[in-house]
């Protein structure tokens, strides 16, 4: 047996070692030296147990960790009020873009006999891209809306 | 823990009263000061509390709070750094309740090695001589792999035993 087994089959059981750790130990200096140090390793376990938290530190450990386990399992307000606005705003979309072809549609059927066709589309993509961005700009800040009536900064958000 | 998971409270207070008392004593030798190990038992719990529901049942959960308790404390260090650590007071340490000068002696030899050990190591060699883990449960705790586990032991062992008569 070798240095290197005999002192891991020390730190296994150093109590009750093998026979052949015994016979390894009886002319091996380091090994005899190893098993000293897990002597009094396992003898500062006993002798020293540090002193337990105070009452005190306990009630206040508890207390934090109760709380902090509330925060954890509670719905999280900003979303539970972003997800309302924001199902409600997609519902409006579809109005929003029937309501755009229609005034599109018009604008084609009455202009049509009166003003160029270029120009019409013109008016039209001019219209497009307006009620496009309005309603990004609007969808975008809804976030931040609500962060803002709850007095939570919008970054968090 | 299934419970701690769905927010019981009263789950959660039972296991800060049933684990609280070894976790800080691991503390207070890991960090060498019971002021650090106070305030790292209450963040450890609050970790606890924040993670419940990310635990695994196939792990045993003393093993994932001393990993929590262990990160902790090496965050710890990590702000604070190495010089400011070696300052920290080593009478922090309990004084062992034998009345054996030489045995006190020994002792405190022993404590100031393992004090004097690099975190990594001091580590292992607490966990499985202080807390009385097995490798397995070690590797789990620490999220390293049990071979890591058994040399960083023996590599910390060899370390202690130096000035033990014969230097490995």
């Amino acid at each position: 047996m070798n240095c290197r087994d005999t002192q891991r089959s020390l730190e296994s059981d150093h109590e009750r070692p093998s026979s052949a750790d015994l016979e390894h130990l009886s002319r091996c200096a380091e090994c005899t030296a190893h098993r000293a140090l897990l002597r009094e390793l396992y003898a500062e376990v006993h002798a020293s147990v540090p002193a337990p938290p105070t009452p005190a530190l306990l009630s206040r450990t508890e207390e934090r960790a109760r709380s902090a386990l509330r925060r954890a399992n509670a719905p999280s307000p900003l979303r539970r009020e972003i997800l309302l606005p924001l199902g409600i705003a997609l519902f409006a979309l579809p109005i929003a873009l029937a309501q755009g072809w229609l005034w599109l549609s018009g604008l084609f059927l009455l202009g049509e006999a009166w003003l160029p066709s270029p120009f019409l589309t013109g008016i039209s993509f001019f219209y497009i891209a307006t009620v496009g961005l309005t309603l990004g700009a609007l969808y975008a800040s809804l976030p931040f809306a609500v962060a803002y009536a709850n007095r939570v900064q919008p970054e968090t958000s | 823990m299934k419970r701690v998971a769905e927010g019981d409270g009263e789950a959660l207070a039972a296991l800060v009263e049933r684990h609280s008392a070894r976790v800080h004593a691991y503390l207070t030798r890991y960090t060498r000061s019971r002021e650090d190990a106070d305030d790292l038992l209450q963040e450890t719990w609050i970790r606890v509390a924040r993670s419940a529901r990310r635990f695994d049942p196939a792990h045993r959960f003393r093993t994932w709070l001393y990993g929590i308790a262990t990160n902790l404390g090496r965050d710890l260090f990590r702000r604070r750094g190495t010089r400011e650590r070696a300052l920290l007071d080593i009478n922090a340490q309990p004084e062992p309740s034998t009345s054996n000068e030489a045995s006190i002696a020994e002792r405190r030899e022993v404590r100031d090695r393992i004090a004097g050990l690099p975190d990594r190591m001091r580590e292992v060699v607490l966990l499985r001589y202080f807390e009385g883990m097995n490798e397995a449960e070690m590797a789990a705790a620490l999220g390293i792999a049990r071979g890591t586990v058994k040399s960083r032991l023996h590599t910390a062992l060899g370390r202690l035993r130096e000035g033990y008569g014969v230097t490995g």
